[in-house]
Protein backbone atom coordinates (compact mmCIF):
# COMPACT_ATOMS: atom_id res chain seq x y z
CA UNK A 1 0.00 0.00 0.00
CA UNK A 2 1.45 2.98 -1.32
CA UNK A 3 1.95 6.30 1.01
CA UNK A 4 1.31 9.70 0.13
CA UNK A 5 4.71 12.18 0.59
CA UNK A 6 4.82 15.76 1.19
CA UNK A 7 7.43 18.77 1.39
CA UNK A 8 7.13 20.12 4.92
CA UNK A 9 10.46 22.12 4.75
CA UNK A 10 12.86 23.80 2.77
CA UNK A 11 16.19 25.34 2.65
CA UNK A 12 18.85 26.60 0.18
CA UNK A 13 22.48 28.31 0.01
CA UNK A 14 22.40 29.87 -3.21
CA UNK A 15 23.35 32.72 -5.31
CA UNK A 16 21.22 35.38 -5.27
CA UNK A 17 20.02 34.73 -1.06
CA UNK A 18 20.80 33.32 1.60
CA UNK A 19 17.17 31.41 2.37
CA UNK A 20 14.47 30.26 0.64
CA UNK A 21 12.26 33.11 0.89
CA UNK A 22 15.20 36.05 -0.30
CA UNK A 23 16.25 33.52 -3.49
CA UNK A 24 12.45 32.95 -4.16
CA UNK A 25 11.48 36.74 -3.92
CA UNK A 26 14.77 37.19 -6.00
CA UNK A 27 13.71 34.91 -8.79
CA UNK A 28 10.05 36.64 -8.86
CA UNK A 29 11.61 39.50 -9.87
CA UNK A 30 13.83 37.89 -12.42
CA UNK A 31 17.67 39.01 -10.78
CA UNK A 32 20.26 38.12 -12.28
CA UNK A 33 23.53 36.18 -10.01
CA UNK A 34 26.28 35.87 -13.09
CA UNK A 35 29.10 38.01 -12.26
CA UNK A 36 32.83 38.54 -12.15
CA UNK A 37 34.14 35.26 -10.05
CA UNK A 38 35.09 37.06 -6.27
CA UNK A 39 35.88 33.58 -4.51
CA UNK A 40 39.45 33.45 -6.12
CA UNK A 41 41.22 35.73 -8.68
CA UNK A 42 39.90 34.40 -12.42
CA UNK A 43 42.75 36.83 -14.06
CA UNK A 44 44.12 34.62 -17.35
CA UNK A 45 41.12 31.72 -17.26
CA UNK A 46 39.51 31.97 -20.41
CA UNK A 47 35.42 31.99 -18.61
CA UNK A 48 35.68 34.71 -15.66
CA UNK A 49 32.46 34.65 -14.64
CA UNK A 50 29.68 32.20 -12.03
CA UNK A 51 27.03 32.48 -10.20
CA UNK A 52 28.15 32.54 -6.30
CA UNK A 53 26.70 31.70 -3.67
CA UNK A 54 25.66 34.66 -1.44
CA UNK A 55 25.48 35.22 2.27
CA UNK A 56 26.38 31.94 3.64
CA UNK A 57 27.15 32.56 7.39
CA UNK A 58 28.80 29.38 7.88
CA UNK A 59 29.25 30.20 11.61
CA UNK A 60 25.49 30.89 12.18
CA UNK A 61 25.16 27.12 11.33
CA UNK A 62 28.46 25.42 12.04
CA UNK A 63 30.90 25.47 14.97
CA UNK A 64 34.53 26.93 13.44
CA UNK A 65 35.90 23.02 14.85
CA UNK A 66 33.66 21.12 12.53
CA UNK A 67 33.81 23.88 9.84
CA UNK A 68 37.32 23.52 8.97
CA UNK A 69 37.33 19.59 8.76
CA UNK A 70 34.35 20.20 6.26
CA UNK A 71 34.53 20.88 2.26
CA UNK A 72 32.28 23.86 1.23
CA UNK A 73 29.85 21.18 -0.46
CA UNK A 74 29.34 19.69 3.00
CA UNK A 75 29.30 23.21 4.68
CA UNK A 76 26.64 24.31 1.77
CA UNK A 77 24.40 21.25 2.64
CA UNK A 78 24.79 21.37 6.46
CA UNK A 79 23.90 24.74 5.99
CA UNK A 80 20.53 24.23 3.66
CA UNK A 81 19.71 21.07 5.79
CA UNK A 82 19.56 23.13 9.17
CA UNK A 83 17.42 25.81 7.02
CA UNK A 84 15.18 23.28 6.13
CA UNK A 85 14.68 21.44 9.45
CA UNK A 86 14.11 24.43 10.98
CA UNK A 87 11.55 25.16 8.29
CA UNK A 88 9.75 21.96 8.73
CA UNK A 89 9.27 22.86 12.80
CA UNK A 90 10.54 19.11 13.59
CA UNK A 91 11.98 18.45 16.95
CA UNK A 92 13.50 15.17 18.73
CA UNK A 93 10.73 13.01 19.72
CA UNK A 94 8.44 13.56 16.46
CA UNK A 95 9.62 11.23 14.78
CA UNK A 96 11.69 7.37 15.21
CA UNK A 97 15.12 7.54 14.14
CA UNK A 98 15.65 4.38 12.87
CA UNK A 99 12.94 5.42 9.82
CA UNK A 100 14.20 8.87 9.10
CA UNK A 101 16.72 9.27 6.47
CA UNK A 102 19.30 11.26 4.34
CA UNK A 103 19.97 10.64 0.65
CA UNK A 104 22.02 13.81 -0.51
CA UNK A 105 23.54 14.14 -4.31
CA UNK A 106 26.43 15.61 -5.27
CA UNK A 107 28.40 15.63 -8.58
CA UNK A 108 32.21 15.42 -7.71
CA UNK A 109 31.62 16.47 -3.73
CA UNK A 110 35.07 17.44 -2.40
CA UNK A 111 36.59 19.09 -5.37
CA UNK A 112 38.06 22.36 -3.51
CA UNK A 113 39.92 19.82 -0.53
CA UNK A 114 41.18 17.82 -3.80
CA UNK A 115 42.47 21.10 -5.45
CA UNK A 116 44.21 21.97 -2.15
CA UNK A 117 45.17 18.89 -0.85
CA UNK A 118 47.40 18.05 -4.31
CA UNK A 119 49.09 21.25 -4.19
CA UNK A 120 50.25 20.22 -0.56
CA UNK A 121 51.13 16.22 -1.90
CA UNK A 122 53.25 18.26 -4.55
CA UNK A 123 54.44 20.84 -2.47
CA UNK A 124 55.36 19.10 0.65
CA UNK A 125 55.09 15.20 0.39
CA UNK A 126 52.90 12.84 1.34
CA UNK A 127 53.18 13.13 4.91
CA UNK A 128 51.68 16.69 4.86
CA UNK A 129 48.54 15.43 2.88
CA UNK A 130 45.55 16.11 5.69
CA UNK A 131 44.69 13.14 7.91
CA UNK A 132 41.24 14.48 7.22
CA UNK A 133 41.78 14.56 3.72
CA UNK A 134 39.43 11.49 2.83
CA UNK A 135 36.67 12.40 4.93
CA UNK A 136 36.21 15.88 3.46
CA UNK A 137 36.87 14.48 -0.55
CA UNK A 138 34.08 11.92 -1.03
CA UNK A 139 30.80 12.59 -2.08
CA UNK A 140 28.56 10.77 0.54
CA UNK A 141 29.61 13.46 3.49
CA UNK A 142 27.21 15.89 3.16
CA UNK A 143 24.89 12.77 3.93
CA UNK A 144 26.72 11.68 6.75
CA UNK A 145 26.89 14.86 8.41
CA UNK A 146 23.56 15.55 7.96
CA UNK A 147 22.21 12.43 9.55
CA UNK A 148 25.08 13.21 12.93
CA UNK A 149 23.34 16.90 12.92
CA UNK A 150 19.55 15.47 13.08
CA UNK A 151 19.73 11.68 14.29
CA UNK A 152 18.88 10.36 10.79
CA UNK A 153 19.62 6.53 10.75
CA UNK A 154 17.42 5.23 8.57
CA UNK A 155 18.47 5.05 4.93
CA UNK A 156 21.56 7.09 4.05
CA UNK A 157 23.76 8.03 0.89
CA UNK A 158 24.58 10.05 -1.68
CA UNK A 159 23.33 9.97 -5.15
CA UNK A 160 26.10 10.94 -8.31
CA UNK A 161 24.30 11.08 -11.73
CA UNK A 162 26.23 14.63 -12.58
CA UNK A 163 23.57 17.47 -13.07
CA UNK A 164 21.10 15.36 -12.23
CA UNK A 165 22.44 13.69 -8.78
CA UNK A 166 19.93 15.87 -6.88
CA UNK A 167 17.11 14.67 -8.14
CA UNK A 168 18.28 11.27 -8.38
CA UNK A 169 18.37 12.06 -4.52
CA UNK A 170 15.15 13.56 -3.93
CA UNK A 171 13.33 10.61 -6.41
CA UNK A 172 15.18 7.99 -4.32
CA UNK A 173 14.04 9.37 -1.17
CA UNK A 174 10.95 9.74 -2.54
CA UNK A 175 10.46 5.66 -3.18
CA UNK A 176 12.17 5.58 0.00
CA UNK A 177 8.99 7.02 2.14
CA UNK A 178 6.02 6.32 -0.62
CA UNK A 179 7.46 2.23 -0.15
CA UNK A 180 7.06 2.93 4.23
CA UNK A 181 10.97 2.42 4.26
CA UNK A 182 11.35 5.70 5.41
CA UNK A 183 8.41 8.48 7.54
CA UNK A 184 10.95 11.08 6.59
CA UNK A 185 13.95 12.29 4.62
CA UNK A 186 15.93 15.01 4.20
CA UNK A 187 17.30 15.15 0.69
CA UNK A 188 18.46 17.17 -1.94
CA UNK A 189 22.29 18.03 -3.93
CA UNK A 190 24.75 20.34 -2.96
CA UNK A 191 28.16 21.22 -5.12
CA UNK A 192 30.74 23.67 -4.31
CA UNK A 193 32.57 23.47 -7.67
CA UNK A 194 33.76 26.97 -8.46
CA UNK A 195 36.95 26.07 -8.22
CA UNK A 196 40.35 26.80 -11.00
CA UNK A 197 40.12 23.36 -11.15
CA UNK A 198 36.44 22.49 -12.54
CA UNK A 199 36.06 26.24 -14.06
CA UNK A 200 39.08 25.08 -16.20
CA UNK A 201 37.96 22.15 -17.03
CA UNK A 202 34.46 23.50 -18.32
CA UNK A 203 35.76 26.24 -19.87
CA UNK A 204 38.37 23.61 -22.00
CA UNK A 205 35.42 21.47 -22.98
CA UNK A 206 33.50 24.73 -24.08
CA UNK A 207 30.43 23.91 -22.33
CA UNK A 208 30.27 27.01 -20.19
CA UNK A 209 29.23 31.44 -21.81
CA UNK A 210 32.32 33.35 -22.15
CA UNK A 211 30.87 36.43 -22.14
CA UNK A 212 33.26 37.59 -19.59
CA UNK A 213 32.17 41.33 -20.16
CA UNK A 214 28.44 40.85 -20.01
CA UNK A 215 28.12 38.15 -17.47
CA UNK A 216 24.19 39.21 -16.68
CA UNK A 217 23.49 38.20 -20.14
CA UNK A 218 25.45 35.20 -20.26
CA UNK A 219 22.88 32.60 -19.01
CA UNK A 220 20.12 32.78 -21.63
CA UNK A 221 17.99 29.48 -22.29
CA UNK A 222 16.29 28.77 -25.22
CA UNK A 223 17.66 32.30 -26.65
CA UNK A 224 19.12 32.00 -30.26
CA UNK A 225 22.25 33.88 -28.86
CA UNK A 226 23.01 31.42 -26.09
CA UNK A 227 26.61 30.18 -26.03
CA UNK A 228 26.94 27.34 -22.95
CA UNK A 229 25.91 27.60 -18.93
CA UNK A 230 27.47 29.22 -16.38
CA UNK A 231 28.93 27.70 -13.54
CA UNK A 232 26.67 28.27 -9.99
CA UNK A 233 27.03 26.32 -6.55
CA UNK A 234 24.89 25.59 -3.47
CA UNK A 235 22.72 23.40 -1.92
CA UNK A 236 18.88 22.53 -1.96
CA UNK A 237 17.43 20.37 0.53
CA UNK A 238 13.86 19.24 1.99
CA UNK A 239 12.08 17.21 4.25
CA UNK A 240 9.77 14.72 2.29
CA UNK A 241 7.65 13.29 5.28
CA UNK A 242 4.69 10.33 4.73
CA UNK A 243 1.20 12.08 4.76
CA UNK A 244 -0.15 11.56 8.17
CA UNK A 245 3.05 11.23 9.62
CA UNK A 246 3.34 15.14 8.56
CA UNK A 247 -0.53 15.34 10.41
CA UNK A 248 -0.10 14.04 12.86
CA UNK A 249 2.33 16.58 13.84
CA UNK A 250 0.82 19.47 12.16
CA UNK A 251 3.51 19.97 9.84
CA UNK A 252 3.00 22.49 7.35
CA UNK A 253 2.58 21.53 3.73
CA UNK A 254 4.19 22.74 0.44
CA UNK A 255 3.10 20.01 -2.29
CA UNK A 256 2.99 16.91 -2.84
CA UNK A 257 5.59 14.30 -4.66
CA UNK A 258 3.98 12.14 -7.24
CA UNK A 259 5.85 10.74 -9.11
CA UNK A 260 9.63 10.06 -10.06
CA UNK A 261 11.03 8.92 -13.71
CA UNK A 262 14.91 7.64 -14.34
CA UNK A 263 15.94 6.60 -17.83
CA UNK A 264 19.74 7.02 -19.63
CA UNK A 265 20.54 8.26 -22.78
CA UNK A 266 22.96 5.81 -23.63
CA UNK A 267 24.26 7.55 -26.67
CA UNK A 268 26.83 10.52 -25.61
CA UNK A 269 29.33 11.91 -22.64
CA UNK A 270 27.67 15.06 -22.98
CA UNK A 271 25.77 15.45 -26.08
CA UNK A 272 21.99 14.41 -25.59
CA UNK A 273 20.41 11.83 -27.42
CA UNK A 274 18.68 12.89 -30.70
CA UNK A 275 14.97 14.00 -30.35
CA UNK A 276 15.67 14.92 -26.35
CA UNK A 277 14.07 11.23 -26.61
CA UNK A 278 15.94 10.28 -23.17
CA UNK A 279 14.62 12.90 -21.67
CA UNK A 280 11.35 12.40 -23.14
CA UNK A 281 11.33 8.62 -21.97
CA UNK A 282 11.66 10.32 -18.01
CA UNK A 283 8.87 12.75 -18.47
CA UNK A 284 6.23 10.42 -19.71
CA UNK A 285 7.59 7.92 -16.97
CA UNK A 286 7.25 10.23 -14.57
CA UNK A 287 3.83 11.57 -15.38
CA UNK A 288 2.30 7.40 -15.45
CA UNK A 289 3.99 7.15 -11.58
CA UNK A 290 2.14 10.02 -11.04
CA UNK A 291 -1.02 8.99 -12.41
CA UNK A 292 -0.93 11.93 -14.66
CA UNK A 293 -1.90 13.18 -18.06
CA UNK A 294 0.32 15.18 -20.49
CA UNK A 295 -2.87 17.89 -20.29
CA UNK A 296 -2.63 17.97 -16.36
CA UNK A 297 1.06 19.37 -16.69
CA UNK A 298 0.83 23.44 -16.25
CA UNK A 299 4.45 23.91 -15.63
CA UNK A 300 8.03 22.22 -16.29
CA UNK A 301 10.78 23.25 -14.63
CA UNK A 302 13.33 23.09 -17.40
CA UNK A 303 16.90 21.64 -17.13
CA UNK A 304 17.43 24.54 -18.95
CA UNK A 305 21.50 25.10 -19.03
CA UNK A 306 21.58 27.72 -21.89
CA UNK A 307 23.75 25.54 -24.03
CA UNK A 308 22.85 25.20 -27.62
CA UNK A 309 22.43 21.53 -27.69
CA UNK A 310 20.60 20.88 -24.36
CA UNK A 311 17.54 23.34 -24.74
CA UNK A 312 17.21 22.44 -28.52
CA UNK A 313 17.18 18.93 -27.36
CA UNK A 314 15.02 19.32 -23.99
CA UNK A 315 12.16 20.97 -26.32
CA UNK A 316 12.32 18.25 -28.63
CA UNK A 317 11.75 15.80 -25.90
CA UNK A 318 8.87 18.24 -24.19
CA UNK A 319 7.39 18.18 -27.55
CA UNK A 320 7.60 14.15 -27.96
CA UNK A 321 6.27 13.71 -24.33
CA UNK A 322 3.23 15.86 -23.79
CA UNK A 323 2.42 16.24 -27.83
CA UNK A 324 0.24 18.92 -28.49
CA UNK A 325 -0.03 20.13 -24.80
CA UNK A 326 3.45 21.28 -25.33
CA UNK A 327 2.28 24.59 -26.54
CA UNK A 328 0.09 24.98 -23.79
CA UNK A 329 2.80 24.17 -21.05
CA UNK A 330 4.28 27.09 -19.56
CA UNK A 331 8.14 26.53 -19.08
CA UNK A 332 10.94 28.22 -17.54
CA UNK A 333 14.41 28.15 -16.65
CA UNK A 334 15.81 29.34 -13.58
CA UNK A 335 19.28 28.55 -14.60
CA UNK A 336 18.78 31.81 -16.38
CA UNK A 337 18.44 33.70 -13.05
CA UNK A 338 21.06 31.36 -10.48
CA UNK A 339 22.83 29.46 -13.19
CA UNK A 340 24.18 25.73 -13.12
CA UNK A 341 23.97 24.54 -9.52
CA UNK A 342 25.58 21.08 -11.08
CA UNK A 343 24.58 18.29 -8.41
CA UNK A 344 22.37 20.85 -6.17
CA UNK A 345 20.45 21.84 -9.12
CA UNK A 346 17.96 19.47 -8.77
CA UNK A 347 17.80 20.28 -4.99
CA UNK A 348 17.35 23.93 -5.88
CA UNK A 349 14.83 23.57 -8.87
CA UNK A 350 12.90 21.09 -6.90
CA UNK A 351 12.05 23.46 -4.17
CA UNK A 352 11.35 26.43 -6.68
CA UNK A 353 9.02 23.76 -8.53
CA UNK A 354 7.15 23.04 -5.00
CA UNK A 355 6.92 27.29 -4.29
CA UNK A 356 5.43 27.67 -8.20
CA UNK A 357 2.51 25.10 -6.81
CA UNK A 358 2.26 26.73 -3.31
CA UNK A 359 2.81 30.53 -4.55
CA UNK A 360 0.87 30.41 -7.91
CA UNK A 361 3.77 31.95 -9.49
CA UNK A 362 6.25 31.19 -11.96
CA UNK A 363 10.00 32.65 -11.77
CA UNK A 364 10.60 33.64 -15.79
CA UNK A 365 13.34 32.83 -17.56
CA UNK A 366 15.77 35.99 -18.18
CA UNK A 367 17.83 36.94 -21.00
CA UNK A 368 15.27 35.89 -23.21
CA UNK A 369 15.34 38.24 -26.17
CA UNK A 370 16.32 36.76 -29.55
CA UNK A 371 13.52 33.75 -30.43
CA UNK A 372 15.34 30.89 -31.65
CA UNK A 373 13.05 28.68 -34.41
CA UNK A 374 14.50 25.16 -32.82
CA UNK A 375 12.85 26.67 -28.99
CA UNK A 376 9.50 27.65 -29.64
CA UNK A 377 7.57 26.85 -26.39
CA UNK A 378 6.43 29.25 -23.99
CA UNK A 379 8.96 30.00 -21.73
CA UNK A 380 8.00 32.61 -19.18
CA UNK A 381 9.99 35.12 -21.32
CA UNK A 382 11.64 37.71 -18.69
CA UNK A 383 8.63 38.50 -16.23
CA UNK A 384 7.08 36.30 -13.63
CA UNK A 385 3.64 35.26 -13.62
CA UNK A 386 0.69 34.45 -11.52
CA UNK A 387 -0.73 31.76 -12.72
CA UNK A 388 -2.85 28.46 -10.50
CA UNK A 389 -0.49 25.33 -10.93
CA UNK A 390 -1.87 21.67 -9.83
CA UNK A 391 0.88 20.15 -11.61
CA UNK A 392 4.28 20.59 -12.46
CA UNK A 393 7.36 18.71 -13.34
CA UNK A 394 11.28 19.61 -12.21
CA UNK A 395 14.18 18.30 -15.19
CA UNK A 396 17.74 17.20 -14.60
CA UNK A 397 19.63 15.68 -17.37
CA UNK A 398 23.26 15.07 -16.60
CA UNK A 399 26.42 14.45 -18.66
CA UNK A 400 26.60 10.84 -19.19
CA UNK A 401 23.49 10.44 -20.52
CA UNK A 402 21.31 10.58 -17.16
CA UNK A 403 17.85 12.09 -16.36
CA UNK A 404 15.33 12.53 -13.86
CA UNK A 405 12.44 13.89 -13.68
CA UNK A 406 10.49 14.13 -10.20
CA UNK A 407 6.37 14.86 -10.67
CA UNK A 408 4.47 17.68 -8.12
CA UNK A 409 1.31 18.41 -7.20
CA UNK A 410 -0.72 20.92 -5.28
CA UNK A 411 -1.56 19.46 -1.72
CA UNK A 412 -5.02 18.53 -1.81
CA UNK A 413 -6.84 16.18 0.94
CA UNK B 1 65.57 27.42 21.64
CA UNK B 2 62.07 28.26 20.54
CA UNK B 3 59.53 28.01 22.76
CA UNK B 4 57.90 24.89 22.00
CA UNK B 5 55.83 24.55 24.76
CA UNK B 6 54.03 27.58 23.64
CA UNK B 7 53.84 26.74 20.55
CA UNK B 8 52.21 23.56 21.17
CA UNK B 9 49.43 25.25 23.29
CA UNK B 10 49.04 27.69 20.56
CA UNK B 11 48.69 25.31 17.40
CA UNK B 12 46.12 23.14 19.89
CA UNK B 13 44.18 25.62 20.80
CA UNK B 14 43.68 26.80 17.31
CA UNK B 15 43.07 23.38 15.71
CA UNK B 16 40.47 22.29 18.67
CA UNK B 17 38.73 25.88 18.56
CA UNK B 18 39.59 26.45 22.20
CA UNK B 19 40.59 28.49 24.97
CA UNK B 20 44.45 28.51 25.18
CA UNK B 21 44.06 28.42 28.66
CA UNK B 22 42.27 25.39 28.73
CA UNK B 23 45.79 23.64 27.41
CA UNK B 24 47.43 22.45 30.32
CA UNK B 25 50.52 20.95 30.14
CA UNK B 26 48.86 17.89 32.29
CA UNK B 27 45.44 18.28 30.09
CA UNK B 28 45.13 14.87 28.18
CA UNK B 29 44.36 15.56 24.45
CA UNK B 30 41.94 13.03 23.95
CA UNK B 31 40.12 12.63 27.49
CA UNK B 32 40.64 16.51 28.86
CA UNK B 33 40.52 18.05 25.40
CA UNK B 34 38.30 16.00 23.49
CA UNK B 35 40.24 15.73 20.08
CA UNK B 36 39.26 12.42 17.86
CA UNK B 37 42.32 10.67 16.08
CA UNK B 38 41.85 12.32 12.95
CA UNK B 39 42.53 15.88 15.24
CA UNK B 40 45.40 14.29 16.94
CA UNK B 41 47.27 13.64 13.80
CA UNK B 42 46.64 16.95 12.81
CA UNK B 43 47.65 18.82 15.81
CA UNK B 44 50.85 16.04 15.34
CA UNK B 45 51.66 16.82 11.86
CA UNK B 46 51.39 21.30 11.97
CA UNK B 47 53.49 20.66 14.92
CA UNK B 48 56.36 19.04 13.10
CA UNK B 49 55.63 21.45 9.98
CA UNK B 50 56.40 24.47 12.44
CA UNK B 51 60.03 22.86 13.99
CA UNK B 52 60.63 21.21 10.55
CA UNK B 53 61.17 18.29 11.70
CA UNK B 54 59.67 14.76 10.56
CA UNK B 55 58.46 11.79 12.30
CA UNK B 56 59.75 8.58 11.06
CA UNK B 57 58.60 6.29 14.44
CA UNK B 58 54.81 6.39 14.19
CA UNK B 59 54.96 4.42 17.27
CA UNK B 60 56.97 7.06 19.48
CA UNK B 61 54.44 9.45 18.27
CA UNK B 62 51.20 7.11 18.99
CA UNK B 63 52.20 6.99 23.03
CA UNK B 64 51.75 10.80 22.95
CA UNK B 65 48.94 11.68 25.66
CA UNK B 66 49.21 14.71 27.14
CA UNK B 67 50.18 18.22 26.15
CA UNK B 68 53.42 17.74 28.28
CA UNK B 69 54.45 14.64 26.01
CA UNK B 70 53.83 16.74 23.02
CA UNK B 71 56.53 19.68 24.29
CA UNK B 72 58.68 16.13 25.33
CA UNK B 73 58.64 14.85 22.36
CA UNK B 74 59.24 17.73 20.23
CA UNK B 75 61.66 19.08 22.23
CA UNK B 76 63.81 15.52 21.86
CA UNK B 77 63.28 16.36 17.87
CA UNK B 78 64.47 19.29 17.49
CA UNK B 79 67.68 19.16 19.86
CA UNK B 80 68.82 16.28 17.96
CA UNK B 81 67.95 17.72 14.23
CA UNK B 82 70.08 20.69 15.21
Amino acid sequence: MSKRVVVSGMGTVAPLGPDVESLWAALLEGRNACSTIKQFDPEGFPVRIACEVVGFDVDAFIDRREARKMDPCTRYAVGASEMAWKDSGLEEGDFDPARAGTIIGSGVGGIQTLETQHSMLVEKGPRRVSPFFIPMLIADMPAGTVSIRFNLKGPNYATVSACASGAHAIGAAFRAVRRGDADLMVTGGTEAAVCPLALSGFANMKAISSRNDEPERASRPFDAERDGFVLGEGAGIVVLEELEHARRRGARIYAEVVGFGETADAYHVTAPAPGGEGGARAMTLALADAGMEPGDVQYVNAHGTSTPLNDKMETEGIKRAFGEHARRLAISSTKSMIGHLLGAAGGVEFIISALAISESRIPPTINYESPDPECDLDYVPNEARETTITNAISNSFGFGGHNAVIALRRFAD
Amino acid sequence: MADVAGKVKQVIAEKLQIDAGQVTMEASIVEDLGADSLEQADILFSLEDEFGITADDTDEAEGLRTVADIVAYLEKKVASAS
